[in-house]
């Protein structure tokens, strides 16, 4: 079930003095059950990307597949409301199925409880009562809630739980995709580090993709695998982490900077250090020191002998 | 969707209009509105259509951009003009079940209708070429006779003047609220009256929310600067009079008097009429 967007263009407030194009011929597809991340400099087109992904937009030019299937194609019936009918459930069902978390998702939140606010997804897909206080209790347990908190008021969590709670909202639709827009701003590192290892567990074990829109290389680094970088509307790099953060200096020059680990080996690399690969996490860093370690131990040692000979 | 509305936002371009003393804009609406409600027949309409397209001209600010904001009060003309049509006695003109369509009716709606529509466009003109702090420096000058019966009028100009800066945030909030609804399903634009004014509490609640907790930050930053009222406070841009304020008023002034000429013109007529009939002259 992957999303396609071919040759899509998005164009704010066409045809006035602040006329502004976010995206120009965008052409990418995200697979099921990838973590892929997001990057690029604020007002690079990222947040008009992902809306394009779920319908909340629709192309000025160009077209969104989900699944194959042109989610924007007009339903062929000839009555007016039976094709806005049609098209209101298309809508629906893409919805469900690409799960969108903006920035700052607890601000949504709306419902006097907990259950009742993680609820609301479910109600609007019109499940049966039963299958919901299964959803509600499934994506609850997804993001780390427990029972206690279902008769909580919203209202009166941390920021980091009202957090959960926003994300659980959408977990509870079951999507296939899930996008998170800077899921970790304003969180402590503790905060932030649950809610990402989290998401990656819910990738592995569920089989969602992830989509992750974040400005923290280290983060990108650690989770993805998978990195898009956007530069001003347009695809700038596609690949594998070690592939994009390889441009350490077009990605510094885009404003975004790479991991700080693979900072320190660049800079090493270019004091003579021997080190071949573009490094993306401690453990692999701390590998190679060892082993450079260790070489120059023996090299002393072999030193010492020779002058004992 | 609700970026189409433009009352209350400011256009930043510059023009001859945006230049004038918020003083000078904040009267001349007064004045405007006045002379709308003086007007009687259509042709002071058409009059004070003309002088509200040149002064939109003179603004260099787009027409369509101004048409198209009036999109927001659709609904409240249509209501207008429709009640105005069926509600005013007079001759019938057509009939349709037990509805009456009379010839002042239509002549009725068709004055309110256009009434209405100057008097947004005509306000608009002044948030648009005004910025909102601007336009509170002139309103607490305007004003400032009024401290002398105790009216508190430092504060009323603050208290409007963070209303009108907060319009544009709160509709941007409101469109990303109602976008992360739609995200987890909402749908606000089928089925009844009743369920879409249901399906719109999810936006609601978070919106009034997130005003309270910005007025609370806003209050806590402006005490952070010292913020305590108009007592010893002082002004980086003292507001003054220049030449085009003063051409403007005169223009003003000759709108008004042409406004109140063509309210009582018959009358006028009739007066000279009976005055020369007195003095023997007829």
């Amino acid at each position: 079930m992957p999303i396609e967007l071919r040759d899509v263009s998005y164009v704010y407030n066409e045809g006035l003095p602040s006329e502004h194009r976010a995206l120009s011929h965008i052409n990418v597809t995200f697979r099921e059950g990838e973590f892929c991340a997001i990057i690029g400099h604020t007002g690079s087109g990222k947040s008009t990307l992902i809306q394009l992904l779920n319908g909340l937009l629709k192309p000025t030019s160009g077209e969104v597949f989900l699944n194959g299937e042109n989610i924007f194609e007009e339903p062929q019936t000839r009555s007016k409301k039976k094709r806005r009918e049609a098209r209101a459930k298309k809508m629906l069902a893409v919805r469900q199925k690409v799960g969108l978390v903006f920035q700052y998702p607890e601000h949504q939140l709306f419902e006097m409880t907990v259950a009742e606010d993680v609820a609301f997804g479910p109600r609007n897909m019109q499940l049966p009562q039963e299958e919901i206080k299964k959803r509600v209790k499934e994506a609850m347990a997804m993001v780390g809630l427990d029972k206690s908190y279902r008769k909580k008021s919203p209202f009166e969590l941390s920021g980091g739980q009202k957090r959960r709670v926003a994300i659980a909202g959408v977990l509870a639709m079951k999507p296939d995709f899930l996008i998170l827009d800077e899921p970790t701003a304003g969180l402590d590192p503790q905060g932030r580090d649950e809610i990402l290892g989290q998401m990656k567990r819910l990738g592995e074990e569920q089989g969602i993709a992830i989509l992750l829109v974040s400005h923290s290389m280290d983060d990108v680094a650690r989770y993805a695998d998978r990195v898009v970088a956007i530069e001003e509307g347009e695809l700038k790099y596609d690949g594998k982490p070690e592939e994009v953060f390889s441009h350490a200096d077009e990605l510094k020059a885009m404003g975004l900077g790479i991991p700080q680990v693979t900072e320190l080996a660049e800079q090493l690399k270019a004091k003579g250090f021997p080190i071949e690969k573009t490094v993306l996490d401690l453990d692999e860093m701390e590998a190679i020191l060892t082993e450079w370690n260790q070489a120059k131990t023996e090299a002393v040692s072999e030193d010492k002998t020779e002058a004992r000979g | 969707m609700l970026r189409d509305i433009t009352i209350g936002q400011y256009y930043d371009v510059d023009s001859p209009v945006h230049r004038l003393d918020p003083r000078t804009k904040v009267l001349g609406t007064v004045i405007f509105i006045v002379g709308l409600f003086l007007v009687k027949s259509f042709l002071g309409f058409a009059a004070a259509g003309i002088c509200l397209l040149l002064l939109i001209r003179c603004s260099n600010i787009p027409l369509k951009f101004i048409v198209r904001g009036q999109k927001s009060i659709a609904m409240l003309l249509l209501f207008t003009v429709v009640l105005n049509m069926f509600m005013v006695k007079g001759d019938v003109l057509v009939r349709i079940w037990f509805l009456k369509i009379t010839y002042q009716g239509l002549y009725t709606a068709l004055f309110m209708g256009m009434r209405l529509i100057m008097l947004v466009i005509g306000c608009s003109m002044m948030t648009l070429t005004t910025t909102p702090l601007q336009l509170t420096d002139g309103l607490e000058k305007l004003l400032r006779p009024l401290k002398k019966i105790k009216v508190p009028v430092h504060d009323i100009a603050m208290m409007m003047s963070i209303a009108l800066r907060f319009i544009p945030i709160l509709m941007e909030e409101t469109d990303k609220i109602m976008k992360a609804q739609s995200a987890r399903g909402a749908d606000f634009e089928s089925g009844s009256l009743l369920r879409r004014a249901k399906s719109l509490i999810p936006v609601l609640v978070p919106l009034f929310i997130s005003a309270f907790r910005r007025a609370d930050e806003l209050a806590t930053a402006m005490e952070a600067r010292c913020y305590r009222g108009d007592e010893g406070r002082t002004k980086m841009k003292e507001l003054k009079y220049r030449t085009g304020d003063y051409v403007a008023m005169v223009l003003l002034l000759l709108f008004l008097l042409a406004m109140i000429f063509s309210r009582y013109l018959p009358g006028v007529r009739e007066l000279a009429g009976t005055v020369l009939t007195l003095l023997g002259v007829r």
